[in-house]
């Protein structure tokens, strides 16, 4: 070993360096410092567990939102679009579109007939099923 | 308290001044050591159960220092810088012991190598273990342990204030 390793050595040894500790003050110190890291572990804990109830319930609110519309039939459009094709015959340009014998352009009617016995007053109320009975072998034909 | 309680505590007071002594060495500085040991206790506390089925529980709490020391965390956190203690010793003072300058100009000259060269050093000169073990703690090869002490041996005999052949200390800054 040259001497330079032994220098070394000996500074490393150096007693000055171990001065100055104490046991129970280090013991102190781990305890302390022990506290400190579970009260961060429970810290953490309770964060984990609150983000991942916000997951979860921002996860159903997603799911719910996402669903598919009920789905509903399309309505029929009311003109011919106006994309669709037009037939290449020409126009006739001088004659008039004529609507007025077309069936669908007469008015429909709008109201409504009234009730059967506003309209005949004098006709028979409507019989029961027993009196229908008794009535029906005087109607019929003597043989 | 529980029998894992009691133990833990009697461990750390057996074997606590110990691991700071190793910390300061490592990190040469008093504070920053007691800082490492704290932490270290105090995460091996937690899991006192497990760990004290270890068999060399010593060597265990040991090698847990050090990787605390190397780690990249303790670099972020720690932000080392060496001291700067030439405006220290940029003059000779009457009276001053030479024997104190010397290790100060030494301590001085460890602190700025870096973290792994120093605690091949460390392992290698004061924890008196053979180049094999050191490069088992470290994850290293024993080649890779030979060139780091060599390169840091190199750093110090380089220094202002380095090691010299002859044994002695320099404290003019040049190489005898």
């Amino acid at each position: 070993m040259t001497d330079e390793h032994a220098d070394l050595r000996s500074h490393l040894h150096d007693p000055a360096l171990d001065e100055g500790i104490s046991a129970t003050g280090l013991l102190a110190g781990v305890q302390a410092r022990r506290r400190l890291v579970r009260r961060r572990q429970h810290l953490a804990a309770g964060a984990a567990a609150a983000v991942a109830a916000l997951v979860v319930v921002g996860a159903a609110v997603v799911t719910t939102r996402q669903q598919p519309e009920p789905v509903t039939p399309a309505q029929q459009p009311a003109s011919s679009a106006p994309s669709s094709p037009r037939p290449s015959s020409p126009r006739p340009s001088s004659s008039p579109v004529t609507t007025s014998t077309s069936p669908l352009s007469s008015p429909l009617p709008t109201t409504l007939p009234p009730p059967r016995a506003r309209l005949d007053p004098t006709a028979e109320p409507r019989l029961s099923t027993g009196a229908r009975e008794a009535a029906v072998p005087s109607a019929q034909p003597n043989r | 308290m529980t029998s894992g309680e009691d133990s833990f505590e009697a461990f750390v007071l057996a074997h606590g001044a110990g691991l700071v002594g190793f910390a300061r060495r490592l990190t040469l500085d008093h504070h920053r050591a007691e800082d490492i040991v704290q932490d270290v206790l105090a995460r091996i506390g937690l899991s006192w159960a497990k760990v004290s089925r270890v068999d060399d529980l010593r060597a265990y709490v040991h090698k847990a220092v050090l990787n605390d020391f190397l780690s990249w965390r303790r670099r972020l956190s720690s932000r080392e810088r060496p001291a700067d203690l030439s405006w220290h010793h940029g003059e000779p003072v009457p009276g001053v012991d030479d024997a104190v300058a010397a290790r100060d100009h030494l301590r001085l000259a460890l602190a700025r190598l870096p973290r792994v060269q120093r605690a091949v050093l460390v392992l290698r000169y004061y924890h008196d273990r053979p180049d094999s073990q050191i490069a088992e703690l470290l994850g290293c090869r024993e080649a890779t342990v030979r060139s780091h002490a060599r390169r840091a041996l190199l750093a110090l005999r380089a220094a202002p204030t380095g090691l010299t052949g002859d044994g002695d200390l320099t404290s003019e800054g040049t190489l005898r």
